[in-house]
């Protein structure tokens, strides 16, 4: 295994590759163009504090009239990266193109007009209508807003568009309580198509419905899609809706995006390990198929204290390992890894002045002792002497409720690349799929070998 | 575990059920309508075995698991004719115990009544047919008392332990009727006995008290554990439900974890009185995929672990592929078809189970997703033919005048059943029809006359 050890640099960098993206514009009509985009949520205390980074870094493009999907899991940015696009929030850093302008510049009147060509369906048709508005004002607020045309035809177009969208001409006068969730679905993109927008960020606008009804709202935007030419930029957690609906998908971790590439091959042959994990993670609906699943243990980390490296390490199944431990048990691993986020919880965990008294007293103290938390973790497991070794001055700094310490003694035993550095993005196949991970360096194997070794021979 | 004969199971291999519920009916008493939530339910749940119930919102799924639980509230009620029995001997050996007055002894009434007899009796509206039998003289004393007709027979209002074999003071076999619990005995098998975990883990989590508090509430209501010895325990159930460093985790409040902690701490309240059944009402939907593959794990492990029976709602088809054994897929308060998971999904035969399955993204090919027309209606009307009948893309003219009773789907199997005209398979349909028709008839005079006291012999 002495190959892995042997790092070399990143084939592709990730400023190469986002101008080598950005010169392809000639031969395809791109629309929008994301360059490292960043929105921060700044904590609200009087000093700032850490922010929030929920999207931090992000560059793609998407093409005029396709479905650009976005996935990943809750807290990994996908809403607030769709409500950049279209400036419900304001970027922290880094440009959206619209046909060559600059959205995040944009305010005032500009902004204004701006908005008539980038319209958002939201998640739940429960709240995003106004109970007190009959249908047909809610579909003509846009209208009126913008001052389009006379009153009279405004009312003629809200009732060509609710015809448009499946609803009756006479549901103008009707309210939003007396329809099922599918047709409030269809209010609200009735709205959004008002003003003739070329670009709708739709986000999870089919997760809050019931499947038959779900399939129902699908078929309307794919028909819509045809219809007006619209391109879209769809978030959603449900894989399979993704799959049917995009063209190309953005699978999201923590603010980045892990992998980027046409639908089909992504979902056949899927390179960065987060992808390979939530793809198992779907259940199939047959029960005679034997998945291979990789469950991911822990969750997400905070946006507020992302890892070092990069965003997937503290739960990456294919994570590099130091060579001289890359042959320990799996189940081994796990518990190590367990134990770095226990005492990473810990470091940030406040004490109390009652804990700490307790604790001193010696009285069944509310952080339980390290004894505790090594028999339960690793009990029941055959480790290793240089291992134990490592545990051991662990142990010892925990003791002394210093985690910092312990915590730089398991990175020095156990760490990699992964956690010291954030990888680049590498093209993983002829189509310009893009991953960003560190096992597609040449040093090291890449992540399905790594996966099938790990986690699938069983 | 479990020592009951019943004359009526199938030599399937199966154990024996812990829960039967037959025909199960819960409406809702509005002032503009009664709404029939729950129409006719039959289903059977054993140890250690997943039952699904599938249905999108609004066709009862929710209301059943509430039945059964006896959360259903005002102006909700479970109406006579409705019996969910709790089959296991410990249990009724310890009501028994705690609760001599509610007690009866089946065997003492078999001697003064004639269940055969019973039918004729004028407080009685019931026919053998609603009991699943094709002659009267089949019927037991047991059909009557788990099915509010008791009071016929000269029970107590509150009378709900039933024992069939040995004495009241020393039961060898018997039922709990959950129907007529009511008081004391009512929270003792509702938290004890069965445990219900439910959809939003935030909304049954109180966030005022530290997760352990609401631990060790359960603890103390029904095993008498407090102080030390309960926070013991509450940490043992976090460490089974696999929370790390359960000791700081207990002292700790729901908004410090994170969603799928959340829901496995709302687990591991739920064993912490080590119940029989659990019932997991949709505890995936509200979390991401790799989250849910966490859970399901979890369950499936628990289950192993305490030969819990589960019964697991959900509207998720590749959820219920992945954990359930056997499907009731539920339409209109109705159960429409019920088989085990394989045959149920390599060969469904209900209209509706087809739609449900073939609307889902990634199951049919061709571009546009098949939908079913239409939405769930509200059962506000006793069914008086097939309520899926105005959606089904097969029905046919009778579908609008008779309703279908489930049968099996042909002669070859008999745990396979459809509520259909279409079935049995192996005969005619106008034959088929005819046996819908006359099943129906008997089973409409009995069970939908609510509080008409039907005097008529038979």
């Amino acid at each position: 295994m002495s190959q892995e050890s042997t790092r070399s640099e990143p084939a592709v960098s990730n400023d190469v590759d986002v101008d080598a993206n950005a010169t392809k514009d000639e031969d395809e009509d791109v629309m929008v163009q994301v360059r490292d985009l960043r929105t921060y949520y700044e904590g609200g205390g009087l000093f700032g504090g850490t922010p929030v980074k929920a999207v931090d870094g992000v560059s793609f493009d998407i093409k005029r009239g396709e479905t650009l999907g976005l996935v990943g899991e809750s807290g990994c940015g996908k809403t607030t990266l769709g409500r950049t696009l279209v400036q419900l929030e304001s970027a922290t850093g880094g440009e959206i193109l619209f046909d060559g302008a600059d959205a995040t510049e944009l305010s005032g009147a500009e902004l204004e007009e701006w908005r008539r060509n980038a319209q958002i369906v939201f998640q739940d048709p429960d709240s995003s209508l106004n109970d007190r508005m009959t249908v047909g004002e809610i579909v003509r607020e846009p209208l009126d807003v913008h001052d389009w045309k006379t009153p009279r035809e405004r009312r003629q177009r809200v009732r060509e568009l609710l015809d448009t969208v499946g609803l009756q001409r006479e549901h103008y006068y009707r309210y939003p309580h007396q329809f099922s969730g599918g047709q409030r679905q269809r209010i609200g993109i009735a709205r959004t198509l008002t003003l003739e927008p070329e670009f709708i960020v739709l986000d999870e606008p089919v997760s809050a419905l019931d499947v038959s009804v779900q399939a129902e709202v699908i078929n309307l935007l794919e028909d819509l899609q045809d219809e007006f030419g619209l391109t879209y930029l769809f978030i959603a957690h449900d894989l399979s809706v993704v799959r049917h609906i995009c063209d190309r998908v953005a699978v999201m971790y923590l603010g980045h995006i892990m992998e980027l590439g046409p639908t089909e091959e992504l979902f056949t042959d899927p390179a960065n390990p987060y992808t390979h994990s939530l793809l198992s993670a779907i259940p199939e609906p047959d029960p005679t198929v034997e998945k291979e699943r990789i469950t991911l243990h822990g969750t997400p980390p905070n946006p507020r204290h992302p890892p070092d490296g990069c965003p997937f390490s503290t739960r990456c199944p294919a994570r590099i390992r130091p060579d001289q431990y890359e042959h320990l048990d799996n189940e081994l691993w796990t518990r190590i890894n367990t134990l770095r986020e226990v005492l990473r919880e810990r470091e940030r965990a406040d004490r109390t002045v009652t804990d700490r008294i307790r604790e001193m007293l010696g009285k069944d103290p509310r952080f339980g002792t390290v004894g505790e938390i090594f028999d339960e973790l690793f009990g029941d497991q055959q480790v290793p002497e240089d291992v134990e070794t490592v545990l051991d001055q662990v142990a010892d700094h925990v003791r002394k409720n210093d985690e910092a310490t312990a915590l730089e003694i398991l990175f020095e035993a156990f760490g990699s690349v992964c956690e010291s550095e954030p990888p680049a993005y590498y093209t993983v196949s002829d189509s310009g799929r893009q991953s960003f991970c560190h096992r597609h360096d040449e040093g090291y194997r890449a992540p399905d070998r790594v996966l099938d070794e790990r986690h699938r021979q069983q | 575990m479990m020592s009951m004969e019943s004359p009526t199971e199938e030599t399937t291999g199966r154990s024996e059920p812990i829960i039967t519920v037959r025909n199960l009916q819960t409406a809702f008493f509005t002032d503009k309508e009664v709404i029939r939530a729950v129409d006719g339910v039959d289903f059977d749940i054993r140890p250690s075995e997943t039952v699904g119930i599938v249905g999108e919102s609004g066709s009862g799924k929710s209301v059943t698991a509430r039945s059964i639980m006896g959360l259903v509230e005002s102006p909700g009620r479970v109406l006579n004719g409705s019996s969910i029995r709790f089959q296991h001997t410990e249990t009724v050996r310890e009501f028994a115990r705690r609760f001599p007055g509610r007690t009866v002894d089946l065997g003492a009434l078999e001697s003064e009544y004639d269940p055969a007899e019973l039918f004729a009796h004028n407080a009685i509206d019931a026919t053998p047919e609603a009991f699943g039998y094709d002659d009267a003289s089949e019927a037991t004393l047991t059909d009557f008392v788990g099915t509010g007709y008791g009071e016929a027979l000269g029970l107590e209002a509150d009378d709900c332990v039933f024992v069939t074999e040995g004495s009241t003071d020393e039961p060898r076999d018997g039922f709990v009727e959950i129907t007529r619990l009511s008081g004391k005995p009512l929270r003792a098998m509702r938290g004890g006995r069965i445990a219900m975990v439910f959809q939003d883990p935030l909304t049954s989590l109180n966030p005022v008290y530290t997760v352990g508090n609401q631990i060790k509430e359960a603890l103390r209501l029904h095993q008498g554990l407090s102080g030390n010895e309960a926070t013991r325990e509450a940490v043992d159930l976090l460490e089974a439900v696999g929370i790390p460093d359960a000791r700081r985790r207990v002292a700790e409040y729901p908004h410090q974890f994170s969603g799928g902690m959340r829901q496995r701490a709302v687990i591991a309240m739920a064993l912490a009185c080590d119940p029989e059944v659990l019932i997991c009402d949709e505890p995936t939907t509200a979390l991401d995929v790799t989250i849910q593959a966490q859970i399901l794990d979890l369950l499936e492990d628990l289950q192993a672990e305490r030969d819990l029976a589960i019964m697991f709602i959900t509207h998720d088809m590749g959820v219920i592929a992945n954990v359930a054994h056997r499907v009731n897929v539920m339409y209109a308060g109705e159960i429409v078809e019920t088989a085990d998971v394989e045959p149920l999904f390599a060969d469904p035969k209900h209209p509706y189970t087809r739609g449900l399955l073939a609307s889902i993204p990634g199951r049919q090919s061709g571009d546009r997703l098949q939908t079913i027309e239409g939405n769930v209606p509200t059962p506000n009307e006793p069914a008086t033919y097939c309520r899926f009948a105005p959606r089904c893309p097969e029905a046919f003219a009778d579908c609008t005048e008779v309703h279908p009773v489930s049968l099996p789907v042909n002669d070859d199997v008999d745990d396979h059943t459809a509520a259909c005209l279409l079935y049995p398979e192996d005969r005619s349909t106008p034959a088929a029809v005819e046996r819908h028709a006359d099943l129906d008839d008997s089973i409409s005079e009995a069970g939908y006359d609510d509080g008409r006291t039907g005097g008529e012999d038979r």
